[in-house]
């Protein structure tokens, strides 16, 4: 009985290797090991670079909070309340409220992003550059690949934006030549 | 017969009475035999509330940090100037909610639409979180050959 459980607790850690094993290729081929002369310019400028991350940290966090403001006023404040009253008045809203949806999801979907973003940016400053200048640029690159993801968001909540609005337009027209 | 009476155990944290002899009423009443729990129940009280108040704090700060409101708290120190940045950028008061009752009509869409494009011009006219300042080039780092 014990011999069986030791074996199936082997096979089941067998298992757990082989399918972790190609996630850790991916994510060493993502993070490309620094070269000797960008390792010489991290530990020269260590001090310089951590101050401009600081600042960089800083002011994001100020775009954050503003970006989110902004997005959730135009989905709580705007869509929701026209949506609901095109509803109400029995006018076709359901591509309104699909981008509304869609918008929702990919709000929500930036919020987690910009957190993992964060938290990878105050891992990459608190890292010592002039001590572990390969760890903090590894760390470095990571932070960036996250700040794309936020910024990929940014663009896409910005065309549900554009979007929307272009439907408001046809939705308009549409009544409009309905002669309402 | 009531002198017989002893403490059955001192092991209890409870009080146990015990008795003694009143003299003028020719009786025995009980004798409080005190406890170090209730002897310091004011000082283990403290001691609790303040155990307490510790574990709660460690709770409300790792929820602080686990949920992302750390992210979004520019009232820590380090974000006063970031802080005064969001008091001159605050949007105007102009931008008030969109009415989800009443007719439709061409004055509610132009209202919509008028509140809506400046909504979404102050939100869309930044390209935030760009990677350019996050460079190598722009922190520095590039190779000067």
């Amino acid at each position: 009985m014990k011999m069986k459980r030791t074996l199936f607790f082997a096979f089941a850690c067998c298992l757990t290797l082989g399918a972790l094993a190609p996630v850790g290729r991916v994510f060493a081929q993502d993070i490309v090991s620094p070269s000797d002369e960008v390792i010489q310019q991290v530990t020269h400028s260590c001090q310089s670079i951590r101050n401009s991350l600081t600042q960089i940290h800083l002011r994001d966090g100020l775009f954050r909070v503003n970006r989110a403001q902004s997005y959730e006023f135009i989905s709580t404040r705007l869509m929701a309340p026209l949506n609901s009253r095109l509803l109400i008045n029995k006018v076709d809203a359901s591509s309104l409220v699909r981008t509304t949806a869609q918008y929702d999801t990919l709000l929500n979907q930036f919020r987690a992003n910009y957190v993992a973003y964060d938290d990878q940016l105050a891992a990459t400053i608190a890292i010592d550059c002039k001590n572990k200048p390969a760890e903090f640029y590894e760390a470095l690159v990571k932070a960036r690949q996250l700040r794309e993801e936020v910024h990929q968001n940014t663009l896409q909540l910005n065309q549900y934006v554009t979007s929307y609005r272009k439907t408001v337009d046809t939705i308009h027209a549409d009544w409009s030549s309905a002669g309402k | 017969m009531l002198t017989g009476v002893r403490q059955e155990s001192n092991m209890s944290m409870e009080t146990q009475p015990t008795l003694s002899h009143d003299s003028e009423h020719n009786v025995a009443v009980p004798k409080q035999v005190t406890s170090p729990w209730s002897q310091h129940r004011f000082l283990f009280m403290i001691a609790a509330s303040i155990g307490a108040a510790f574990i709660l704090v460690v709770i409300s700060t790792s929820m602080y940090y686990m949920t992302g409101t750390a992210q979004l708290d520019l009232s820590r120190p380090s974000y006063q100037s970031v802080r005064e940045e969001l008091k001159k950028n605050k949007p105007s008061d102009s931008q008030a909610a969109f009415s989800s009752s009443g007719d439709i009509t061409e004055e509610m869409f132009k209202d919509f639409i008028k509140r809506y494009d400046t909504r979404s011009k102050d939100t869309t006219s930044i390209d935030a979180f760009s990677g350019e300042p996050m460079s190598d080039q722009a922190l520095g780092i590039t190779s000067t050959q």
